[in-house]
């Protein structure tokens, strides 16, 4: 037993001497760790610079705020030009100087490391005063401490290969930021004016959004002018199936901070998976998943019940019988009051005994407008009709003196109408046809 | 058995030396200059900096941020390049020439911090709404916040938030390398109150021994206060403050027996008066010890004519028009301390412990600061830089 002992003792200590000399380790890496940082950075900063220096930055301060274009120029001497015209610096462009530099830290990090006002805002822990200040139950929430909490601090996690694109990591709020290279001869105000552009294209008018996927199933987007869009599946429910995301308006479409998941209608099946769009030649936005959101359909945005706008008939846009029909009663109204014109003629909704009706209304100059309360006998989008069912003291004022008033609006009913809009997302301004006579057009614009 | 011994350390032997071929080589840090590039767009102040900071006190100056010297719980952000410019030559002028006018440039060179570090914000505690204005961190390093509202036509101002906390600041690395004397604690034992001392009033804790409420947190804040204040406040203000603390407060409102002021109230230190008609009617209580301006720097009272009065001449000088009014009665001092007495004692107790353990004129340093203080010209100071080859 002893003996065998003794064996292994003196094998394992042979085993030792004769391993402990091998000097031949393989290196990895050509270089050390610390050279290669060193490299990483002078490329990163090199990237920066090269071409002009121009670059877009798509920025995200916080998950619950929309996202800001800047421009900014990296310049060789470490200073950077940035320029801005978002609504936290009144929403007019700036550009101010302030310095940069690449640094070792979490890997090679770009560090914004002097106070700009125009990109530090974000950064700044003071409370967020201003008309966009968030508010609570109990008015302005003081965020004294912590401000937007932003990032001025970025890892780089990497550049595409045709140097184009170059991803940031927030160092202390882990957002994803994107530098986009711009060409050298860019005019930056004119390019955060598009921006901003694209951003206002979304009015409140128009507060949601068709959204259908690849496979045709739809969904309802909200809040896209606000920059927090809810989604849904708009054959399940509004409530408990609705995701919430920030978005940032680019001059090539929207992209959310980070992707969001809206369950389906079907819960059971995936879920849908949105975060890039781009706006396509006729104006909609498309994911390059085939997922693809349009404004609300022309039929529904007339019919929409809303006391915040209304359509109003364009006087000098009619043709066929609609036009005749209207200079009718144009001519009719001059007979009765002379000194008098029609101002205008429009649809939507008014209080009829304490129920929102839909209304056609006739305004005269200097008059309270004459209002038809009507019935929508179909609301489909392949003809819609009404029928009128009373009217407010002022037409009944005008019927005393002229049935011109009463006339038109029975006239008005004997169509069937079809509604189309040019601008695909934005169906603020109505192409009206007659369904039996495509001769017959008129057209109606918000207000 | 010897023999297995010597097998042993035969086999062994080689273990040891196996790797004596093994050799430093070279570091494998890169090579790089910390001399300012010519072409950079801060070459001119980088190497002002060098010459005033790092060549002749060792000090490395960090006026760009760099959140891995910050904390990293509150949000920070740099501070402007301008605003930092102008703070790095007031800091040169206020702080490290004025020690260098008395002791030489050998003083600051041992004693002072290695770190000088900016930071554009406050460090704001949302929990207790206090701001951190400045850090001393192990004597080595010196964090000055709130950069990027300095305003240069406001001495008041800048002595609050910069100058008065570097000397602060200063004061804690001072006593962290030579302790004060413990006599100090026991000068207002039991009256530290390190939770709300930021809801008092400055004319309430002077009564008490305390030079400002933040002295009042604890010891050691109040010695950084004691020496901090001494140096950086005019005559001015400290006759108001020695004023005050010799005088009685009440909050203005009678009081059951055995209920005691609310302390966090405002305090209407001093004086009433009563209706001369009616010997039975209620105290008028006036003269409210308050701070007041951009962030509350300016140490005051407030008349009942809504003036802020700043210097013991314009107080007396108001109490006079009052008297012309009606008779007015100074508050009785309740509070069985001596203000004035415990404060100038702290302040002796700095003055000696400079003489003792650093060899210094606490008054000569105070003249010095003082005067460089109301001489400083930042244009000229600016030119400095401007005139860097």
């Amino acid at each position: 037993m002893f003996r065998m002992n003794k064996s292994i003792y003196l094998a394992a200590f042979a085993a030792l001497a004769l391993t402990a000399c091998s000097n031949d380790q393989d290196e990895i890496f050509d270089q050390s760790a610390a050279d290669r940082l060193e490299q990483y950075k002078k490329d990163y900063a090199e990237a920066l610079t090269d071409e002009g220096g121009l670059w877009s930055m798509e920025y995200f301060s916080n998950d619950e705020e929309e996202g800001y274009v800047f421009v900014m120029k990296f310049n060789d001497n470490e200073s950077v030009d940035v320029s801005a015209n978002h609504k936290w610096i009144g929403g007019t462009f700036k550009q101010e100087t302030s310095l940069w530099k690449m640094i070792a830290d979490n890997g090679p990090v770009l560090s914004f490391n002097s106070y700009n006002t125009l990109f530090h805002i974000f950064s700044d822990p003071a409370n967020i005063t201003g008309p966009d200040a968030p508010t609570g139950e109990e008015g302005d929430i003081d965020e004294t401490g912590f401000g937007h909490e932003g990032d001025y601090e970025f890892q780089v996690m990497g550049i595409s290969d045709d140097g184009k694109t170059m991803r940031l990591l927030g160092k202390k709020w882990m957002h994803n930021i994107y530098l986009h290279r711009l060409d050298p001869s860019t005019d930056i105000e004119k390019y955060l004016s598009d921006v901003k552009a694209s951003t206002d294209y979304f009015t409140p008018y128009v507060d949601y959004f068709n959204l259908v996927d690849a496979n045709g199933e739809p969904f309802i987007v909200t809040g896209l002018n606000t920059g927090i869009v809810s989604v849904y599946p708009k054959n399940g429910d509004s409530v408990s199936q609705t995701r919430t995301g920030n978005i940032i308006f680019t001059t090539e479409g929207i992209r959310f901070m980070s992707p969001l998941e809206v369950p389906r209608a079907e819960e059971s099946e995936d879920p849908l998976v949105i975060e890039t769009f781009k706006y396509q030649p006729d104006g909609s936005l498309l994911s390059d998943e085939g997922v693809k959101i349009v404004g609300p359909y022309a039929t529904d945005m007339f019919l929409r019940e809303s006391f915040d706008f209304t359509w109003i008939v364009d006087l000098d846009k009619s043709t066929g019988e609609f036009a005749q029909m209207i200079d009718n009663f144009v001519a009719e109204v001059k007979k009765e009051y002379p000194s008098r014109s029609i101002e205008s003629i429009y649809f939507g909704y008014d209080v009829n005994d304490g129920v929102t009706t839909p209304a056609l209304n006739l305004k005269l100059s200097g008059t309270r407008a004459a209002t038809f309360y009507i019935t929508y006998t179909s609301t489909s989008h392949e003809g819609v009709t009404f029928r009128v069912d009373g009217m407010n003291s002022q037409a009944l004022t005008f019927e005393k003196k002229t049935k011109a008033f009463s006339d038109f609006a029975e006239q008005m009913s004997k169509f069937t109408y079809v509604f189309s809009s040019p601008d695909i997302m934005r169906p603020v301004r109505l192409v009206v046809k007659d369904k039996n006579n495509d001769n017959n057009t008129m057209e109606v614009e918000i207000k | 058995m010897k023999f297995s011994r010597y097998i042993i350390a035969a086999l062994v032997a080689p273990l040891f030396a196996a790797c004596s071929d093994d050799k430093l080589g070279p570091t494998i840090f890169p090579d790089v200059s910390d001399e300012p590039d010519a072409s950079s767009y801060t070459y001119k102040f980088d190497k002002w900096v060098n010459e005033n900071f790092r060549d002749v006190y060792n000090v490395d100056f960090k006026y760009l941020m760099e959140d891995v010297e910050a904390d990293m719980n509150y949000n920070l952000v740099p501070a402007t390049y301008d605003n930092a410019r102008d703070l790095a030559l007031l800091t040169r002028y206020l702080w490290f020439d004025s020690y260098k006018e008395l002791t030489g440039d050998d003083f600051l060179k041992t004693y002072g911090p290695r770190i000088l570090h900016l930071v554009g914000s406050p460090a704001y505690n949302p929990t207790t709404g206090t701001e951190i204005l400045g850090l001393a961190e192990g004597g080595l390093k010196v964090t000055l916040f709130k950069v990027n509202e300095m305003d240069l036509d406001d001495i008041n101002m800048l002595n609050e938030y910069y100058f008065r906390t570097m000397h602060h600041e200063f004061g804690h690395i001072l006593h962290q390398t030579k302790s004060y004397p413990t006599d100090f604690n026991l000068l207002s034992t039991g009256r530290y109150d390190d939770s709300s001392w930021q809801s008092k009033q400055p004319g309430y804790v002077a009564s008490l021994g305390f030079i400002t409420p933040y002295a009042s947190s604890q010891a050691r804040e109040d010695f950084a206060e004691t020496i901090a204040n001494y140096l950086t406040r005019t005559d001015d203000q400290m006759d108001l403050i020695l004023w005050m603390a010799q005088r009685g407060w009440t909050t203005g409102s009678d009081k059951a027996d055995g209920e005691l002021e609310d302390e966090d109230a405002d305090y209407f230190c001093y004086y009433y008066f009563k209706d001369p008609a009616d010997p039975n009617s209620e105290k008028v209580y006036f003269l409210t010890s308050r701070e007041k301006g951009y962030g509350s720097y300016k140490m005051g009272l407030i008349g009942d004519d809504n003036n802020y009065y700043t210097t013991v001449e314009e107080v007396e000088a108001y109490l006079e028009r009052e008297r012309q009014k009606h008779e007015i009665f100074p508050v009785e001092d309740n509070d069985k301390i001596d203000g004035y007495e415990v404060i100038r004692q702290k302040q002796s107790i700095a003055r000696n412990w400079f003489t003792d353990q650093w060899k210094i004129s606490f008054d000569e340093l105070r003249n010095i600061v003082q005067r460089r203080q109301m001489d400083f010209d930042i244009n000229a100071l600016r030119m400095e830089v401007d005139a860097i080859q």
